[in-house]
């Protein structure tokens, strides 16, 4: 049904999951997005990272732990991260050895975006696909795989007295609601009618071209 | 395992659980107004089990602490509560939308 209805092309909102505000992220979960077309039909992606990234240093290491168990591109992806992480610190003990050069820019030279202090406890990583400066890595690398549409069990109920022909799902947002954290989920829709609902699945991280591995570039 | 199976696998995994659709008070009378209507939901910043919807005629707020605090006990779960704390008035929204 999805694919006949053409609403179902129009992307109207995203949200990240709850996790990303945490200061202590454990999962993959802080590098879910949301994404809600017109028609209602939701899609996940996940990892997303914007490209200049300064994460935990903790949620690093406990994706490593799940990832260890998971294997495969999940292994791939956060050994690749992992060796960002030892590029930049690298790099950073290269620059403090090194006295720094005039120049007419603002900071000591350094490349933008690279070099910045970040908080302490963090890491400044970027998606292993690209490169510091954002362009695309070298070499081939496996695609994030989209995930959806979700399915709704149970379904949303029909409220209201007239259903309106273009009803649209206009808005998304996901938070933790509750004392036991439980992620809440709400649509939405034009007609004034909004869905509330739980997440109760946390789906694993999945790319395309199960056969291509993930290298790194640090350039 | 092809890519299709793969990516039919991962469709799979994912369940949302709606728990209660709710219909806000807006005029149903108002067909055009409705047809523009593109609510914007908020997460509140002090209470984390509410939300308000910003919308074409004012803004409502919906607590689901009712039904949150009910998930683990028996029987049918209570349902959010709706307030309506910002009401257009019908001459702003007429001005506005010309």
């Amino acid at each position: 049904m999805s694919a006949l209805d053409p609403s179902a092309l129009y992307a109207t909102s995203f949200a990240f999951s709850p996790a990303i505000h945490s200061a202590t992220p454990t999962d993959w979960s802080a590098a879910m997005v949301h994404v809600l077309c017109a028609n209602g039909d939701i899609y996940l992606m996940r990892p997303i990272l914007p490209l200049h990234a300064a994460v935990p240093v903790t949620w690093l290491q406990c994706l490593r732990v799940h990832a260890e168990r998971a294997g495969g591109q999940q292994k791939q992806w956060v050994e690749a991260v992992w060796k960002i992480v030892s590029a930049e610190d690298d790099r950073k003990k290269v620059q403090g050895s090194t006295p720094p050069r005039r120049s007419s820019g603002a900071g000591p030279g350094s490349p933008r975006g690279a070099g910045a202090e970040t908080p302490s406890g963090t890491v400044k990583i970027h998606p292993p696909h690209l490169t510091s400066s954002g362009g695309p890595a070298p070499g081939q690398r496996p695609s994030l795989a989209r995930q959806g549409p979700v399915k709704y069990d149970p379904v949303p109920q029909e409220v209201g007295e007239a259903e309106l022909d273009e009803d649209v799902a206009c808005d998304l947002i996901i938070a933790q609601a509750g004392e036991e954290g439980e992620t809440m989920v709400a649509i939405a829709w034009s007609g004034g009618k909004v869905d509330l609902g739980l997440v109760v699945d946390q789906p694993k991280p999945r790319w395309v071209n199960p056969r291509v591995s993930f290298g790194v570039a640090c350039v | 395992m092809s890519e299709a199976d793969e990516q039919e696998k991962a469709v799979k995994d994912v369940t949302l659980m709606i728990v209660e659709s709710v219909l806000l008070p807006l005029p149903s009378g108002d067909l055009e107004a409705i047809a523009a209507n593109a609510p914007v939901l908020y997460v509140d910043p002090i209470h984390g089990d509410t939300i308000h919807v910003q919308h074409n005629f004012g803004v409502d707020s919906i607590s689901v602490q009712p039904w949150i605090c009910a998930l683990d006990e028996d029987g049918e779960l209570p349902m959010s509560d709706i307030t309506r704390i910002v009401q257009t008035s019908r001459q702003a929204y007429s001005i506005t939308h010309r």
